[in-house]
């Protein structure tokens, strides 16, 4: 069966099933739900979610989910893309991805999973998506400095973990929501209001799965803290990684949640997302697709970016989201004056239980004379649709 | 044109739900924003494992949230929920519940 056949499939599936979506730092924060394991298996965020995060998804539409999704979940991503440039930048309808998981208790106490998300469609990015063995160490809802150990594959944890499709501080990290590390992750929640992960990772090659310019060949190590004292969240994060090409690559990132919704719900039903970011042997990336000069990505490969995010969510209703995203990327601090930068309008619409829609109008800029002509994604205005259905 | 057309979004934006939050009535909406996402508006849950609120017993709904809150119930998602709430938070919650649907 082909790549579309199989899209279809997952679609039509997804849809008969009545499917559901979403899980953001938002709601973390409004909820006061210091760690993603309330809703998900990683302690990281995103990937498969456990029967609350479920329950909590399909709530406003009334909805259960079946029996089958304790163990079985399925994402497909597709995306509509209308750059200003189309010679340059092509745009078009496309398969994000299409990916199924099956997650496994492995104890009648349900503390381990076996958990396996593999992409069946879509571009190749990342056929395996988060495969690990996790076991907890706590029961439900406890608050233990050492919350969990995951060995296998999962998303990093680092910076503002968001299904944010099109940010430069994800860009410029190597931390985009189709890159995955391979290693040990340990995770804690001490009380209601500190989280920390921490991981080891071994980044080599294997097969479909690429790694980039600053990602660890040998060997790498992450940290990430965040306190969430109140209606705000602030988190920071580092990695260090020995890279492809015996280089050192690291980067760093601050960020910070503020649920104005938790804190005036009546006025001010909103969310407030920040993150600067900085990093070093990263930007390689910047050569996949994303700027139009490879001469000018070459020549600043190793050098030191800074990234910034600032992004208004305003929730007209628990269904609709009026979105506002701006961006900022100087690839090289040492010429400053050399930058990207976008803002963004758009939307988001939970139409079904599993089902949304998101649109994004962004006006791009760029600075550099090799970027300045708006051919490369990053530096020109595009229009984008994402219907993301997940189970 | 475009900032006045966009000045313009947001201040019906603000009124729309400014207008909304007055209709949902005199209850603290901010309190109760943390239960409906899962209770229901209503305060009736929209699915089968989790329990409607509207018309409970008062005296349940106090001592179920105060056992949430010192860790004597656990629940993944209301052990959190409950401690953003205070005694008094917990004692207008269960009021407003209790009461809520009784008069219909």
């Amino acid at each position: 069966m082909n790549k579309f056949k199989i899209s279809v499939a997952t679609l039509f599936t997804i849809f008969i099933l009545n499917i559901s979506v979403e899980a953001t730092p938002d709601f973390a924060v409004r909820y006061n739900q210091i760690s993603c394991t309330s809703c998900h298996f990683s302690p990281v965020g995103g990937g498969p979610l456990k029967r609350s995060g479920k329950l909590f998804q399909t709530s406003q539409f009334k909805t259960n989910p079946i029996d089958l999704q304790n163990y079985l979940s399925a994402n497909f991503l597709a995306l509509a893309y209308a750059p200003e440039n189309s010679k340059t930048s092509k745009g078009g309808l496309g398969v994000m991805a299409g990916s199924v998981a099956v997650h496994i208790p492995l104890s009648e106490q349900k503390n381990s999973f076996l958990v396996i998300e593999n992409n069946i469609a879509g571009f190749a990015a990342a056929p395996l998506r988060d495969t690990y063995l996790l076991y907890n160490f706590y029961k439900e809802a406890e608050y233990k400095f050492f919350e969990s150990l995951l060995v296998g594959r999962f998303r990093s944890p680092f910076g503002l973990i968001s299904n944010e499709h099109r940010t430069y501080t994800r860009i410029q990290t190597g931390t985009r929501w189709f890159d995955f590390e391979t290693g040990v992750l340990i995770s804690g929640t001490p009380n209601s209001k500190i989280h920390y992960d921490v991981a080891l990772v071994n980044g080599k090659n294997f097969s479909g799965q690429g790694l980039n310019l600053g990602q660890a060949n040998e060997w790498g190590s992450i940290i990430n803290i965040r306190i969430m004292p109140s209606f705000f969240m602030f988190g920071s994060s580092a990695n260090y990684y020995k890279s492809v090409q015996d280089e050192i690559s690291h980067a760093w990132s601050i960020y910070s949640v503020v649920s104005l919704a938790r804190l005036n719900y009546k006025y001010f039903p909103a969310t407030l997302k920040f993150e600067y970011s900085e990093a070093k042997g990263f930007n390689s990336i910047l050569n996949q697709g994303n700027a139009s000069d490879p001469n000018y990505v070459n020549s600043i490969l190793n050098a030191r970016s800074r990234g910034l995010l600032a992004r208004l969510d305003w929730l007209i209703s628990e269904k609709f989201t009026l979105i506002y995203k701006f961006d900022w990327l100087t690839p090289d601090s040492d010429f400053p004056i050399d930058i990207y930068q976008r803002h963004g309008f758009g939307f988001r619409w939970n139409i079904s239980p599993y089902t949304y829609l998101s649109f994004r109008s962004e006006i791009g800029k760029a600075t550099h004379p090799s970027e300045n002509s708006k051919l490369g994604q990053l530096a020109q205005n595009a229009n984008f649709l994402i219907l993301e259905a997940a189970f | 044109m475009k900032i006045q057309l966009l000045y313009l979004g947001l201040i019906l934006l603000f009124l729309k739900n400014t207008l909304s939050a007055q209709a949902l009535e005199k209850v603290d909406l901010n309190l109760i924003s943390s239960c409906i996402a899962c209770h229901g508006q209503d305060g009736i849950s929209p699915n089968d494992e989790w329990p409607n609120l509207a018309g409970q017993k008062k005296t349940y709904l106090i001592n179920q949230l105060k056992n949430f809150k010192h860790g004597q119930r656990v629940n993944v998602l209301m052990t959190p929920i409950s401690k953003m709430l205070d005694e008094h938070q917990i004692e207008a919650l269960a009021n407003y519940y209790s009461n809520l649907g009784l008069d219909k």
